[in-house]
Order: C-alpha cells, then structure tokens, then sequence
C-alpha cells in the first residue's frame, strides 16, 4: 500500500470521528450508545461485538451509496440534500416505534418487528438489529456528515481508485467514538456490578432505558426536522 | 414491562395513556412531514440571513442601480468594469449549531479581512437559501452537497471563476484556522488572472 493511500486512509477515518463527534448526530449516537451498552453483561465480548456489527452497518450505507455514486445512478447534490431533508424526519417515526416496541407496548405476541431484531433466531438475532441500526443511522444525514462523505471521502476515495476501502474505513470513523464510549461505559458497569453486586439490576432496566432513550431520541429528531420547534 | 403493567390498573392506564400520546406524536409527525412534502414549493421560510445577508445578487449578475441622467454614461461604464467576488454561505431552512458557526465565522471572516476589499475587489458575504425558489439552482451551479461556503468572483455582469471552499467543516473546530482559510482561498482566487 502507498504512503499516499496510508495517508487517504487516515484521512478516512479521522474525518469519520469528526463527523461523528460533531452535535448534529448526537441524538443517533446517543440512541446507539444506549442500544450497544444494553449488551452488557450477556458476554463479556458482546458490546464490542455489537459495536462492531454497528459500524459495519454504517459503513455498508456509505459503501452501498459510494457504488451508486461512482456508477452515476445517484446526482450526489440531490441525493444529499434529500436525505439531509427527509432522513432524519423518517428516523423519528422509527426510533419512537423502536422504543415502544421494546417496551412492549405492542404485546408480547406482535410479530411486527420481528425482521428488525429476528427475535425469532434469538441467538444471533440481536447482532443483526446492531447492523441494521448502523445501516439507517448513516443514512439520516447531517450537514457535516453530508459535506464530509460527498466533499472528502468521495472525491478521495475516486483520486485513490479506493471505492470500497475509503468509505469503509469514514464508516468505521463515524462510529469509533461511540463503540468507544460503549466499551469504556460496559467496563465501568462491570466494575460497578462487581463491586455492588447489582448486576442483574442493571440488566433489568438497561432495556426500558435503552427503549425510552430511543423514544426521547425520536421526538427529539421529530421536533427539531418535522415541526422546526427546536 | 407489559406484565408489570397488568399487574395493577393505574400503571396499566398510564401504559395506555403513553402508547396513544407516542402513536398520535408518529401520526401527527408522519402527516405533517407529508404536508410539508407536498407543499415544499409553496413553503417559503425566511431565515434570519436571508433578511440581514448584503443586497448583492444571488445571479452571477450584477445589476446596475438606476443612476441620474447626467451621470449615466460613467456609472454604465464604471458597473460594467466593477470587480467584486462574493463569499456565499448556502444553508436550507433547518439550522443547526454547526452551520450557524459556519456562517457567522464566514461573515466574521469577511469583515475582518476584506472591508476595504482586496486588490481593486470589492468583497460581500452573502447568504442564500437553497431551498427557497429563487436560490434552488445554486446546488446544480455549483455541486453542493450540504451547506457550503463558495467565492463567486465577477467583472461588471458576467461571473468569471469561483472556489468551493471544501475544508470549512473540517475546520470548524479552530475559529483562526477557518478564518485564514477563507481569507486565503479568496485571495488565491482573487490574485487568478
């Protein structure tokens, strides 16, 4: 690999953490810290698994999006304004249902999500729904994220002939920060747990917290994209 | 947390009470954001740039103000041969923290360093909405992708170069670093035959 390539691929993904650091996506990093943090204590590996999947769900969006791109089947400009516009006003119908579907206020028996977490295929099923939620995150767009993936990535990823491994590596950044915090949050709760010995506490209500995080995030991005008021 | 509903009527009604007001928040939310879709043409939201950005043209055209008969002849001519670029901020109607930053260190940029404008160029900010009608075709002109700050340089009526400025977001973290680069890509343009 070149050094101008090593140097693009830096690039990449330390544009992916400012990305990601930045306000605008507060509300789906909060979202996803919460949903990645929720797997703590089932298996000491299973938070950085799912933040794994998580940022392998981003950066498949971002992979998928570049190839439409690059094939010319997508108008970069429109493409990115509409989803600046409309993605994260389609998230906040998603995250409130998300949520209330966790809380089960749907019934135990309602199969309607079932293609988003496979509840039926429990074992594997939970990791799949980390991937998907990485997925749609990326797709609601910020301005920064907007203007950083079409502005840099892109044109870097077409200068270095890298179509697939820079967008990977942006996705990966984007998400660094908050499988970073999930970890740093999952060891400090294993502690706590430890020492307390509260872990089963905390495994009671990591669920409707996480689902309550998730509607909060939801009317939050409604107020703010549907009706302006924030 | 369905069976600790069930359990006793008061949580119970309050678990209801929260579904419809969460189903009705999603179906308010949901028509809304259809009405607004459909209405996107008609919807035109003035942001407070719009009102307060200078009166310069948002066309790469300069249009001459009209002048006295006797000095006519020269104003034509001296409008015809007036040199000035603008820094364009482009936002749309939903504002963020960020892109207030970028746009107030754009304009701060602006009248730090070129209000007494550079080389013979006169230098204006401008900021243009892209989603309201008469600044819809500036995403096409100039490839944008979200909000963006681009120098449009012009001789009389007609638009000579420009640059998009594609570091600002990356810089929005340092004021002084954000500030030198505008300053510094404008004059780069600027000193361009």
């Amino acid at each position: 690999m070149s050094a101008e390539l090593w140097a693009a691929a830096l690039t990449a993904v330390w544009t992916g953490v400012i990305t990601s650091v930045s306000p605008c996506p507060i509300a789906t990093n909060i979202a996803a810290l919460t949903y990645i943090s929720k797997h703590s204590g089932s298996h000491k590996l299973a938070v950085l698994l799912h933040g794994l999947l998580y940022a392998l769900g981003r950066a498949l969006a971002y992979i998928i999006i570049g190839f439409l791109l690059v094939k010319s089947l997508l108008s970069a400009p429109s493409f990115s304004f509409f989803m600046q516009k409309y993605g994260n006003q389609a998230l906040s119908p998603i995250l409130v249902l998300a949520g209330m579907y966790m809380l089960d206020m749907f019934g135990r028996g309602f199969v309607g999500f079932n293609l988003l977490d496979l509840s039926k295929f429990k074992a594997k099923g939970g990791a799949v729904s980390s991937l998907i939620m990485g997925f749609i995150f990326a797709l609601a767009f910020c301005p920064i994220s907007a203007a950083l993936y079409f502005g840099v990535i892109i044109p870097l990823a077409a200068n270095n002939s890298a179509p697939f491994s820079l967008p990977l590596l942006y996705g990966l950044g984007t998400a660094l920060p908050v499988i970073g915090m999930a970890v740093v949050l999952d060891f400090g709760l294993k502690k706590i747990s430890a020492i307390t010995g509260l872990a089963g506490k905390f495994e009671r209500w990591a669920k409707p917290a996480t689902a309550w995080i998730f509607i909060a995030c939801g009317v939050y991005l409604g107020l703010k994209y549907i009706f302006g008021i924030l | 947390m369905q069976n600790n509903l069930s359990e006793n009527p008061a949580p119970k009604n309050t678990g209801k009470a929260l579904k419809f007001v969460l189903i009705a928040f999603i179906g308010v939310s949901m028509a809304s954001a259809a009405y607004k879709m459909a209405a996107a043409p008609k919807a035109l939201v003035a942001p407070v740039e719009a009102i307060t950005a200078p009166e310069e043209p948002a066309q790469p055209a300069i249009k001459p103000e009209p002048k006295a008969p006797a000095t006519a002849k020269k104003t034509v001519k001296s409008v015809a041969e007036e040199k000035t670029a603008v820094v364009y901020y482009f936002y749309t109607n939903t504002r963020c923290s960020s892109c207030k930053t970028l746009e107030a260190y754009t304009r701060e940029a602006v009248e730090k360093y070129f209000t007494s404008g550079y080389k013979g160029w006169k230098v204006v900010f401008k900021g243009v909405n892209v989603e309201e009608e008469p600044g819809k075709h500036f995403i096409q002109d100039y490839w944008l992708n979200s909000k963006s700050v681009v120098v449009q340089k012009f001789s009389g009526g007609k638009a000579l170069k420009h640059v998009k400025l594609e570091k600002t977001w990356q810089l929005l973290g340092d004021k002084n670093a954000f500030m030198n680069y505008v300053a510094d890509e404008t004059h780069k343009l600027l000193d361009e035959k």
